[in-house]
């Protein structure tokens, strides 16, 4: 292997072991690390392979193999299975495919004829399924941002509760009305403008309460004048 | 015609060509025939010829060729690369609609299918392209058959073992070591294989842990296909027939769902195609080393999934034992199979105390399922689900023509691997025997139990069933030295064969379930991924924040699946925690009245449950699963005509002294059963 190429594929393993290390963001991480990956095993697997096809199968069979048997033994250790050790297994596994086939010298070649006569059908067939994966995700987040509203209890103490409006799509105003039996007690928060898009939007009222016992807390609308959630909660006794 | 026969040089060199008066004697005399010089060591999978010499289409070019020579020469091959796109990009189309009008049809699901199945099918069969060409047409079509995966959910996996295999893999994440239990599925947690690796690719690349598990099954499906391809071309020397076999794979009923989830066998199915095509690979090797690479591969299957593991050693096994019957020994072959035994029971002593029970669940209920067959009491009905939901009756032809085709297939294709059988080599016989398991896949759809084993099944029964399609399809020779060449057969017309195929997939397709499960659309009740919506994912993201991780949650089917994996809770199931679930499920199903919901309360205060998921649109209708929780539950232990639950019953906690009501999203509640009080004003008393 001359020494470019050695300068290069050092480069390539260092360069994933120091974004994964420094969280550099995975717009950088994700192609560094498929093709430090894909490097790797395909110099490892070379000379057992005839074919650009076989190289494949030998490369992605051995990846998934290695990382399988890797995990199994970074659990035997203390530190189990983290990025630090995840790295530092990268490291050892590359560099030692790297001594390993020193002698491998690589020519990387262009498939220039085979480009000449299907890149304009593949290039096509590319912006079709980016489009497809594109539609996909539009549908997806449209399908996040359906209404949808819910009411609940986070915390409660002695003499609060803490309850949180997660709402999609949703508008209106609201009010918290909160009521206990023993003894009777009522209260009634101020009206709550809700102006949640397809994002989301999460809101959280402290409710204090007086007494001990159960209370239900409804969360009704101001215009339908109706309850459209409750919650029903036990607050204890002060300590 | 020549006959192609695999070389021995250790390099997958398949293009040694015989003189067409040697193949002719080899057809005649089998392999007594003296063979060529070149050809002295043990050939792959021990062979002696190649079993089913083949002919067909024109066979291109063999390789190595030059990237001039590996241009495909046929103007439909950009096409078809174009035609494959838009059908996942009609998929991606139907997902979107699923998504905003709950509407998803199915019409079109199959016919952008079908988009993507055919063209590549015939342009592989046309003889118009290289044998390289082919091997990456049919790897296209696979990898596009698994991106309408993708395309329908692309952000969260939804399908029921996928949330299961998720739950192991967050527990990796969390607690950075295996083996966590899994109270979704107890036996996932002992098989992690899966999940260490799309861990190790989340870590190593920063992508989510879904996409890392999108990467995953990619790299695995690339394996299962090439892996298969270069098998079967290795029996056979011919790269058409192992893209055919390949092909033909396809049409299993469990490749398009099954096959292509976040779940263990989709990843260990590939391995154990790769850890034999690395044992063919490497068969000539006398170093002891050698060895090495066969053996970890089965240790890897091993730590992903159990039944394949197993399927494995058998096979192993058997193609040793074949191999001592031609007396044609393949290097290498007894050490390993010896260590595929170690290794698999080694690894099933360890997880003996979750494997047991769920295998012998299965066993079980597939037991009692073909029992009430066999009295007359089933209440299985064909191509209708649970809740009466009934497929379309063109589906129903579909299916049928696809499992009278294939049959109708193997009857000449195993004739005439009988009447051959002289020439078939160890890994021909081992194949053969292999596709001689069909029978079971669709009869297994007898029953609900049995169908989704023998449909699991299929995984392996096709691999046999394509080679053995291929060879036949491909034929040169006679079924004996005085018949006629076309007995029993019909003329080899590659747009008859493109059709059948496309039958047999499609009809495939329509085996592997109801219609629901195909995408996205609007709600139904306990149908996995139709149940997975943004109000039952509201619930558990919410679950996922705001309770204390690991609380005792009982829910149903989804919802508990959903707390288990996104909620981070630890779902009671009857498999994980041994709970009895005819009573257990009471609290959501059971009666409402003032002294069921107290025996309710007594219950959930004995076993633990700390909260209780209540989805009320369980009323709605019945499972379109057959089970609104668990095998066992109350509506099938009532021995009455199964209703759905009333609203009344699935929230009869609303009003118990001592339930807190915490969540409501209109849809879903969530109680918490920590401070539950029993009359006189008695805590509850936990003994979990």
């Amino acid at each position: 292997m001359r020494s470019p190429e050695v300068a290069a594929r050092l480069a390539l393993i260092a360069g994933l072991a120091a974004a994964i290390t420094l969280g550099v963001t995975v717009w950088v991480t994700v192609p560094l690390g498929l093709l430090a990956i894909a490097a790797v095993a395909e110099l490892a697997v070379r000379p057992y392979a005839a074919s650009p096809t076989d190289r494949l199968l030998l490369g992605c069979g051995a990846v998934v193999t290695v990382l399988i048997l890797a995990g199994l033994a970074l659990n035997l250790t203390p530190w189990g299975l983290t990025r630090a050790t995840w790295t530092g297994t990268w490291l050892l596994v590359s560099v030692g495919v790297l001594v390993w086939r020193r002698d491998l010298r690589t020519h990387v070649m262009w498939p220039g004829a085979w480009m000449k006569s299907s890149g304009i059908w593949v290039i096509l067939a590319s912006l079709i399924l980016v489009f497809a994966v594109v539609v996909a995700l539009a549908g997806a987040r449209r399908w996040d941002q359906r209404p949808a509203l819910a009411f609940s209890v986070v915390s409660q103490t002695s003499n609060a509760v803490v309850l949180e409006i997660d709402a999609t799509a949703t508008t209106g105003e609201y009010e918290i009305l909160a009521s206990s039996d023993a003894p009777p007690r009522r209260f009634a928060s101020a009206s709550v403008d809700l102006d949640a898009g397809g994002g989301g939007l999460r809101l959280r009222e402290r409710l204090p309460v007086s007494t001990s016992g159960a209370w239900t807390i409804d969360l009704r609308s101001v215009a339908r004048k109706a309850t459209v959630r409750w919650v029903k909660v036990n607050v204890p006794k002060p300590a | 015609m020549s006959a192609l026969i695999p070389s021995d040089s250790g390099e997958p060199a398949y293009e040694a060509r015989l003189d067409p008066g040697v193949a002719q004697l080899l057809h005649e005399h089998g392999p007594e025939v003296p063979r060529r010089a070149t050809d002295v060591t043990s050939p792959p999978w021990g062979q002696a010829t190649a079993p089913f010499p083949v002919i067909g289409p024109p066979e291109a070019p063999a390789e190595p060729v030059t990237p001039a020579e590996i241009r495909p020469r046929t103007s439909w091959a950009g096409p078809t690369i174009v035609i494959v796109a838009l059908g996942v990009l009609g998929q991606a189309w139907l997902g979107y609609q699923g998504r905003t009008t709950g509407g998803f049809s199915s019409v079109l699901w199959y016919v952008t299918l079908c988009l993507i199945f055919m063209p590549p099918t015939a342009l592989i069969m046309s003889g118009r392209i290289t044998d390289r060409a082919k091997i990456w047409f049919a790897l296209y079509m696979a990898l596009a058959l698994l991106a309408t995966r993708f395309v329908l959910y692309p952000q969260q996996f939804a399908y029921h073992d996928e949330l299961i295999h998720y739950r192991v893999l967050l527990s990796i994440e969390q607690t950075k070591h295996l083996f966590t239990p899994n109270s979704l599925l107890p036996d996932t947690a002992d098989y992690p294989g899966m999940e260490i690796a799309t861990a190790a690719v989340h870590q190593l690349t920063g992508l989510s842990l879904h996409a890392a598990g999108l990467v995953v099954l990619g790299a695995v499906r690339v394996v299962m296909t090439l892996a298969l391809i270069r098998i079967i071309q290795m029996v056979t020397g011919s790269a058409t027939a192992g893209c055919l076999a390949a092909v033909i794979y396809t049409t299993n009923p469990q490749y398009i769902f099954f096959n292509s989830q976040f779940s263990y066998q989709s990843v260990a199915l590939p391995l154990c195609f790769f850890c034999v095509y690395v044992i063919a690979l490497s068969r000539n090797t006398r170093s002891p080393l050698s060895v090495v690479p066969g053996t970890a591969i089965i240790l890897a299957v091993a730590a992903t999934h159990h039944l394949t593991s197993l399927a494995l050693a058998i096979v192993l096994w058997v193609w040793y034992l074949f191999t001592r019957i031609n007396k044609r020994p393949v290097r290498q072959l007894l050490p390993l199979a010896v260590a595929s035994l170690v290794i698999v029971a080694a690894w099933t002593w360890l997880a003996r105390s979750v494997i047991i029970p769920y295998l012998s669940e299965i066993a079980n209920n597939s037991l009692s399922n073909i029992t009430t067959v066999l009295h007359g009491t089933s209440s299985h009905k064909f191509f209708t689900d649970s809740a009466g939901d009934r497929s379309p009756a063109w589906q129903e032809l579909l299916s049928l023509a696809s499992v009278l085709l294939i049959t109708l297939t193997l009857i000449p294709s195993v004739w005439l691997a009988i009447t051959k059988h002289r020439l078939l080599s160890a890994g021909a016989m081992t194949l053969f025997a292999i596709a001689s398991l069909y029978p079971i896949v669709p009869a297994g759809h007898l029953t609900d139990v049995t169908a989704e084993i023998s449909d699991r099944a299929s995984g392996f029964v096709f691999v046999g069933l394509g080679y053995i399609v291929a060879a036949w399809w491909l034929r040169n020779a006679p079924f004996h030295r005085h018949a006629k060449t076309s007995r029993f057969t019909v003329r080899r017309r590659t747009w008859l064969l493109v059709t059948g195929l496309t039958v047999c997939f499609a009809g495939g397709a329509v085996l592997a379930g109801p219609d629901w499960i195909d995408g996205p659309g609007s709600y139904l009740v306990s149908a996995d991924n139709r149940s997975v919506d943004q109000l039952a994912l509201q619930a558990a993201y919410w679950e996922g924040r705001n309770l204390p991780p690991g609380g005792r949650v009982f829910s149903d089917r989804v919802n508990g699946l959903l707390a288990g994996s996104y909620g981070n809770q630890h779902a009671l199931t009857a498999l994980g925690d041994k709970i009895d679930e005819g009573s257990l499920s009471n609290l959501l199903l059971g009666p409402s009245s003032t002294a069921a919901v107290l025996v309710d309360a007594r219950l959930a205060c004995s076993l633990g449950v700390q909260y209780l998921i209540a989805d009320q649109r369980l009323s709605e209708s019945l499972p379109h699963l057959g089970i609104y929780i668990d095998n066992g539950e109350y509506q099938n232990e009532k021995g009455t005509s199964p209703s759905a639950p009333l609203v009344s019953e699935l929230t009869k906690f609303n009003y118990f002294h001592g339930a807190q009501r915490i969540f409501d999203n209109g849809a879903i509640r969530i109680y918490d059963l920590r401070y539950l009080q029993l009359p006189g004003g008695v805590p509850c008393v936990r003994q979990k």
